[in-house]
């Protein structure tokens, strides 16, 4: 069998992005910010890929961490993301105000 | 000798109790982290709010964190009571560095949740 020869296709470069985390200045990421941790995560609360959020490895480990911190917080939730707070208020405002 | 650790904890109570009933539990947890020969440096109440999924059947608690220097011992003494008291739905440890910059942090989120979200959004914008 004869080798065959591969063509070889060159792609065109895709101009790289800056981590939009990084670059924006921020070091530590809180778990409790979940407005910024909304960002990285579905309707269905998984993790955005680094592959499809652009975020370099070190920022993408850092929001990954505190996600997961913030599912334990109850501040997001396993399986629905985010959570309004006024939304929520109103649906079961019965429920905890008997007590004053 | 004795090892001294920077800790962040956060306790949910009960959104069923009263602001009086609620500090009057978060204040009987400051006391046995002074008991056990720890030391509340910080503390920051986050209030009412919704939870994102239901424990034990309820939809709202009242966040309140400390942040505390002390030792293993005191943690596990500390999640023990957690779990005796059945006003706390839900708590946890988490070590820190500094306990001022979390504190500080932990402030500024609360006086403008926004802000990091906004300065990404700009980044990934540009």
């Amino acid at each position: 069998m004869s080798k065959k020869k591969r063509k070889h296709y060159f792609r065109e470069k895709v101009p790289s992005r800056p981590c939009p985390v990084i670059s924006a200045g921020i070091e530590e990421i809180d778990y409790k910010d979940i407005e910024l941790l909304r960002m990285f995560v579905t309707e269905k609360g998984k993790i955005i890929p680094k592959r499809i959020s652009g975020l370099s490895a070190k920022a993408q480990k850092r929001v990954t961490h505190a996600i997961k911190r913030a599912r334990n917080a109850a501040l997001l939730s396993f399986s629905e993301g985010y959570v309004s707070q006024d939304e929520g208020q109103e649906k079961f405002s019965n429920d905890y105000r008997n007590k004053g | 000798m004795a090892v001294k650790n920077n800790f962040e904890v956060v306790m949910i109570a009960d959104a069923k109790l009263t602001d009086e009933e609620s500090r009057g539990v978060f204040e009987k947890f400051k006391g046995i982290v002074k008991n056990q020969g720890g030391e509340v440096k910080f503390e920051s109440g986050w209030g009412r709010r919704k939870l994102a999924y239901e424990i034990d059947k309820k939809r709202h608690g009242i966040y309140h964190l400390l942040y505390i220097e002390g030792n293993g011992e005191l943690v596990d003494e500390l999640e023990r009571q957690f779990g005796y008291d059945d006003n706390i739905i839900k708590f946890f440890v988490i070590a820190v560095d500094d306990l001022e910059k979390a504190h500080t942090g932990f402030e500024a989120l609360k006086s403008d949740p926004g802000k990091n979200a906004g300065l990404v959004k700009e980044a990934m914008g540009a």
